[in-house]
C-alpha cells in the first residue's frame, strides 16, 4: 500500500499516466511484428470460414435441387470448381478486409493487423495485390519462421508486415490522464 | 508723567521700547516652550526605544519560559472547540488546493481499476482467447528459437525479445 504522499513524491507533474485494459504481459508486444504460429492459425480460420461458407452454399444448394428436382443425380466431379470459387472469396475476403483497417476474423481473434512496414493500412490495391499472393502462393507464410523480422514472402515483396495489436476486442477503457502543473 | 505724555518723540520711542520688550519676551517664552517640548519628546521616545529593546529581549525569553512549561495542545484541546472552528472554514478555497487529478490517479493505482475492469467486462472468452493468443506467441517463441539456432543467430527475434523481457520482469 502507498500512501498518497508517497505517489505525489514518485509522480510527475505533466506526465501522462497510462491505464490499458490489455492484460500486463500483453503490452510489451503490441505493435511487433508476429510469428508464424499466431499467423498461421489467424490464416487456418479464415480459411476455415471461407470453406465453410463455399461448402454450406453448395450444399444448401444441392439439398434444394434434391428436395425440388425428382430426377436429381448426385453431384460429381465438381471439386475443382469449388475450389476455383474458394480461392476468388478467399481474396475478395481478404482484400476486403485488410484494405478496411487490416484485419480478417482470423487476424482479430488472434490480435494481428496487416500494415505496411511504415505504420499505415494498406490501400485498395496493395491488399488485392498481398491478397493475391497469399491466396496463390500461400507457404509464402513459411519464410516468416526463417526471416528475423517475422516477414512472409508477401511481406518481403510488398514491404508489409504483421503486428501484434490486441486492442479492439477488449473493452474500451484507455484513460489518459494528462496532469497539469499547479507549480 | 505729564512731560513724558507731552512729548511725542519720547512717547514714540517709549512705545518701542515696550514694543521691543514684548516681542522679546514672547520669543523668550515661545523658545522656552519649544525647548521644553522637544526635551519631552526627546525623552519619551528613547525611554520608549528602551522599553522595546529591553522588552524585545526579555519578552521571548520570558513567554518562551512560560510556554515551554505549558502544553498549549492541552489548552487548545480543553478549552476550544475545533469542530466550531473546522466547520466555520471555508472549504472552496481549500478545495482549489486540493490536488483531484492526483488523487483520483492514486486510487485508481491503488485499487487497480483497469483490472476490476477488465475482470467485470472482460468475461470467460475474453480470457479463452487471451490464452489462445498467449499459447500461439510461445509456440512461435518455442519455434523461432529452434530456427534462429540452427542459423547460429544470436539475437533474439523482436517478438520473442519483448515477451521474455517482460517475463523478467515480472
Amino acid at each position: 500500500m502507498t500512501t498518497f504522499s508517497q505517489f505525489r513524491d514518485t509522480f510527475v507533474p505533466g506526465a501522462q499516466v497510462h491505464f490499458s485494459a490489455l492484460p500486463e504481459r500483453a503490452r510489451s508486444i503490441q505493435g511487433v511484428s508476429a510469428g508464424f504460429t499466431s499467423r498461421a492459425i489467424a490464416t487456418f480460420i479464415d480459411i476455415g470460414l471461407v470453406a465453410v461458407l463455399v461448402l454450406g452454399t453448395w450444399g444448401g444448394w444441392e439439398g434444394l435441387r434434391y428436395v425440388l428436382n425428382v430426377f436429381y443425380q448426385l453431384p460429381s466431379g465438381q471439386g475443382f470448381p469449388l475450389l476455383l470459387v474458394g480461392y476468388f472469396i478467399m481474396w475478395i475476403y481478404w482484400t476486403w478486409s485488410w484494405s478496411t483497417g487490416g484485419r480478417s476474423l482470423g487476424n482479430v481473434l488472434m490480435g494481428l493487423r496487416v500494415q505496411t512496414q511504415r505504420g499505415n493500412n494498406l490501400g485498395l490495391g496493395l491488399a488485392a495485390l498481398r491478397s493475391l499472393l497469399s491466396v496463390v502462393f500461400a507457404l509464402g507464410l513459411v519464410w516468416a519462421l526463417i526471416s528475423r523480422k517475422n516477414r512472409s514472402i508477401q511481406d518481403i515483396l510488398l514491404r508489409t508486415e504483421v503486428v501484434f495489436d490486441w486492442a479492439p476486442l477488449l473493452p474500451k477503457v484507455d484513460m489518459t490522464f494528462t496532469m497539469e502543473t499547479n507549480e | 508723567m505729564e512731560d513724558v505724555i507731552d512729548d511725542p518723540i519720547e512717547a514714540g520711542a517709549l512705545y518701542s521700547v515696550v514694543s521691543a520688550a514684548t516681542s522679546v519676551a514672547s520669543g523668550a517664552i515661545d523658545m522656552t516652550r519649544f525647548a521644553a517640548g522637544t526635551t519631552v519628546y526627546l525623552a519619551t521616545e528613547s525611554t520608549k526605544a528602551i522599553a522595546n529593546a529591553i522588552l524585545d529581549t526579555v519578552v521571548p525569553v520570558a513567554v518562551n519560559a512560560v510556554v515551554s512549561r505549558v502544553d498549549i495542545n492541552e489548552i487548545v484541546k480543553d478549552h476550544v472547540d475545533v469542530n466550531e472552528i473546522v466547520a466555520q472554514a471555508e472549504l472552496t478555497p481549500i478545495l482549489d488546493r486540493v490536488p483531484m487529478t492526483e488523487i483520483a490517479d492514486y486510487m485508481i493505482e491503488e485499487i487497480d481499476l483497469p483490472s476490476l475492469i477488465r475482470e467485470s467486462t472482460g468475461g470467460v472468452a475474453d480470457g479463452l482467447l487471451s490464452t489462445l493468443r498467449f499459447q500461439a506467441i510461445q509456440t512461435d517463441n518455442f519455434v523461432s528459437g529452434i530456427v534462429d539456432r540452427v542459423f547460429f543467430r544470436r539475437e533474439k527475434r523482436a517478438s520473442e525479445r519483448e515477451v521474455s523481457v517482460k517475463r523478467d520482469d515480472v
